[in-house]
């Protein structure tokens, strides 16, 4: 029992370090943001949860299985959290460049500020307050003058 | 047991390696939150490597606020490059 414990321990180590290794070469390859936040998202979440477990069968406080599998609990409910902010920053940022992205579904898409033009819109919260917040014409018109939108027909 | 932590701790030193040159090399700051992040989870995976290997629950205390701490930055950073648009 104690030598099949120590073989799968082995291997969901192996594991995790594998996956670390290939996210991490997946960080220098990879050419977008986007395709970039993959890797680090999916694989390594796994290999956290792998060597977790792994670890967790290995202590012999209980109290630090409790500790370890609430890690992994943790890094599988945040890790899509992060990603999600990380991509939706990147995107209304506009820094991050369209990469290899064959497909805009967001184009078009006027978005609110939330913190840039959190005083303005304090002020004038209320059913009437879209059409008055200054900040909205301003964001249209860098979407219309943005490059990465006018070459899109080329690539349908 | 010990050739396994060895093997895995090279491979997370070679992936930490690649996390800091995408850090060093990051086009935007997009990309070095993401390396940063990727950084602060192979420390998460090496210290549980060691725990697992050496069997003692001495780091367990540190893996789980290096874990809470990759989280919290990576939102905040993003928050700020949201919020550094406008």
């Amino acid at each position: 029992m104690s030598t099949l414990l120590t073989v799968v321990t082995g291997a969901l180590l192996f594991l995790a370090a594998a996956l670390a290794l290939l996210s991490a070469v997946g960080l220098m390859r990879f050419r977008s943001v986007y395709a970039r936040s993959h890797p680090i998202t999916k694989a390594i979440t796994l290999g956290v949860v792998a060597v977790c477990i792994a670890a967790a069968v290995q202590v012999d406080d209980p109290s630090d299985t409790a500790k370890l599998l609430l890690v992994a609990g943790f890094q599988v409910l945040t890790a899509p959290i992060s990603a999600h902010l990380v991509a939706r920053a990147a995107y209304r940022s506009g820094s991050a460049g369209s990469g290899h992205m064959r497909v805009d579904e967001m184009q078009g898409v006027e978005f609110q500020q939330e913190r840039g033009s959190a005083q303005d819109a304090s002020r004038t919260r209320g059913p009437d307050a879209t059409h008055a917040q200054p900040s909205e014409p301003k964001t249209a018109g860098d979407h219309e003058t943005d490059p990465r939108r006018e070459s899109r027909p080329d690539q349908e | 047991m010990s050739v396994v932590a060895t093997i895995c701790l090279a491979m997370l030193a070679i992936a930490a390696v690649l996390c800091t040159a995408r850090l060093l090399y990051g086009p935007t700051l997009a990309d070095r939150v993401i390396a940063l992040d990727a950084l602060l989870v192979t420390a998460v995976i090496a210290i549980g490597v060691w725990t697992a290997t050496s069997r003692k629950g001495t780091y367990v205390d540190a893996l789980l606020i290096v874990a809470l701490v990759a989280f919290i930055g990576t939102a905040t950073v993003a928050r700020f490059i949201e919020w550094r648009k406008s």
